[in-house]
């Protein structure tokens, strides 16, 4: 289980495991560069990024994979997610190798989500806000230390960011995790230790 | 499984697999045709009809003019059978020992008694063969065994028995029958009873045991010395290898019967059965490479699919087996088509090969399937090998 995270890249940055932090910049800056960097999915940056210490740079391929199923789960700011895969099919590509959650559980965050009519459709057909839901919901059903979430609320409205953010709550409240969420401005209504500015 | 598949499989181009199943179809018939094809013609091509193995060669000197007039002996000196002896493609030699006495043989056929003298010659008896039992001498019958050419057999049943009105006489009918043989003269002189345990196409000589003549020569003839071998007989590892006929022309050797011939034309024919699989090699590696490149491109179309796979936590493994089963069907439907195409083909020119030989026993499709389901199976392992790399590469 990872604890701690720490960047040194221009300015040291510190994440702890439990704690929640708003990563602030313009767009452009390099918000989601860094959430990248941090789960190795790009390596173009000169500096260190370690993993309870250990450099990401150093993970394998198949380590990596590992990774992404246990200790960090992202919500991608392009939100990948399967166009041809239903809203139900997208969740549960995630959910049936990490066995995380019941279906009942899925379709009722589905439902508090406002979701309950995109069960059944293909993803291809969603809104964006619709697709980002349904992203948020992929990303609750893996087990994680880390929560990475990339402008998780730019096309909901105030309600929705609302109900999201209270589903989170509740959900860290039972498992621990760290959050990791960035904003252009609009930021996704929780309780952050820390506002780091880029 | 199946969420991975639905959406790993878009992109799929049904025209490049059936393009690549296609080729690989026709590059596998011909090496399995050309391979079942080699094996058919063996039994034809190796004449194993006789009691010598087909790669024996029973080897004499060319009787020339001037060795008929002056008596210039046509026997192998020691020297020359170390010589050969010592050739690559020899494995053993052995010699050809004569009878030093007699031999006087009657018959009783149709209550007719056929009587003639003859000669006998022996061979080691690893040369030979026969039924181990059936050549065994002394036997529990105490008979000689006795192999005849099978041209004598031929001479009297559609030359001599038609004029004398003699009914034919099949192979099992001379097993049975008893000859009476009178070996040697005078003092030394024994009567023996024989029976004919075989035919040869191929050696023309009347052959009893080893172990039988030793004991005859020392008996019947205990004065005489032991003269060199007019003919030898030769085990070759290979009776394809061209070498042999240089030696034994440059070495005025004569070959018994067509075996060198043979031997040339066995060796041009897989000379050319070795060249059609060479195309069909080639024809198949072509469609190992548009199959790689066929998938390539179809994990490059799916480039971000198996990235974002990977980023909610799949393996490489995972993610390449849709892709490796893909692999895996064709090659497979390939070899299965290839063999069915190749069995057609099969029965249509074994129809020919039969015409040759009327006891003609065709090879089994056996090693066909072997070696095509080996080639299907490592050419599916060298694609998921490939299929794997590119898939950790993709992040």
């Amino acid at each position: 289980m990872i604890k701690t995270i720490d960047i040194l890249i221009h300015q040291p940055i510190h994440f702890e495991r439990g704690k929640n932090y708003c990563v602030e910049a313009a767009s452009g800056i390099g918000k989601s560069s860094l959430l990248h960097f941090i789960g190795g999915f790009r390596t173009d940056y000169e500096g260190a990024i370690t993993l309870d210490g250990r450099n990401i740079r150093t993970f394998s391929a198949d380590e990596k994979s590992a990774l992404y199923r246990t200790e960090i789960a992202y919500m991608f700011q392009d939100l990948r997610l399967f166009p041809n895969l239903t809203g139900y099919e997208n969740v549960q590509i995630v959910n049936q190798q990490t066995h995380f959650r019941k279906k009942d559980e899925i379709r009722d965050l589905f439902e508090q989500l406002g979701l309950t009519e995109k069960w059944n459709q293909q993803a291809r057909y969603l809104s964006w806000g619709q697709q980002q839901r349904v992203a948020f919901i992929r990303a609750l059903c893996q087990p994680c230390s880390f929560l990475f979430l990339d402008e998780p609320v730019s096309h909901l409205d105030d309600a929705n960011g609302r109900i999201m953010a209270n589903i989170l709550k509740k959900d860290q409240a039972e498992r621990k995790y760290g959050i990791v969420a960035t904003s252009l401005g609009k930021t996704l209504p929780i309780h952050y230790d820390q506002h780091i500015q880029l | 499984m199946r969420l991975i598949w639905k959406v790993l499989r878009q992109n799929i181009s049904i025209g490049q697999l059936f393009g690549f199943v296609l080729a690989n179809i026709i590059g596998l018939t011909i090496i399995v045709l050309g391979l079942q094809l080699y094996l058919d013609i063996q039994p034809i091509m190796g004449d194993k009809a006789g009691f010598m193995r087909p790669d024996y060669m029973v080897v004499s000197k060319q009787v020339s003019n001037e060795a008929a007039v002056f008596g210039e002996k046509t026997t192998f000196s020691q020297a020359e059978l170390d010589d050969i002896r010592s050739q690559e493609f020899v494995s053993k030699i052995g010699v050809f020992t004569p009878a030093q006495y007699s031999v006087y043989l009657s018959l009783m056929i149709s209550s007719y008694e056929l009587s003639t003298e003859m000669f006998f010659e022996s061979v080691p008896d690893d040369f030979i063969d026969v039924n181990s039992e059936d050549w065994a001498y002394p036997n529990a019958d105490d008979l000689v065994p006795i192999i005849l050419p099978r041209a004598f057999l031929n001479l009297y049943n559609f030359s001599y028995a038609p004029s004398s009105s003699f009914g034919a006489l099949s192979d099992d009918m001379i097993n049975t029958m008893i000859i009476d043989l009178t070996l040697g003269d005078g003092a030394y002189q024994v009567k023996k009873k024989g029976r004919v345990v075989g035919f040869s196409s191929r050696l023309n000589t009347i052959l009893v045991p080893q172990a039988f003549m030793t004991w005859a020569n020392s008996t019947l003839t205990p004065d005489a010395e032991e003269e060199d071998p007019a003919r030898i007989i030769v085990q070759v590892t290979n009776p394809t290898d061209k070498r042999i006929a240089e030696y034994f022309e440059s070495h005025h050797l004569n070959v018994e019967g067509d075996k060198l011939d043979s031997s040339k034309a066995a060796w041009f024919v897989r000379i050319l059965i070795s060249g059609v699989m060479m195309v069909g090699l080639v024809i198949c590696m072509l469609a190992f490479y548009v199959l790689v490149l066929s998938i390539f491109l179809l994990m490059q179309r799916n480039h971000d699919v198996i990235r974002n796979l990977r980023a909610i936590g799949y393996t490489s493994t995972k993610v390449a087996i849709p892709y490796q089963l893909i692999v895996l069907f064709t090659n497979m439907l390939s070899v299965v088509t290839a063999m069915v195409g190749m069995m057609a083909i099969r029965k249509y020119y074994l129809t020919y090969l039969a015409d040759f030989a009327p006891d003609y026993q065709p090879a089994t499709v056996t090693l066909a399937w072997i070696v095509l389901i080996c080639f299907g199976l490592i050419v599916s392992a060298a694609n998921a090998v490939l299929i794997k790399q590119a898939i950790k590469k993709t992040c």
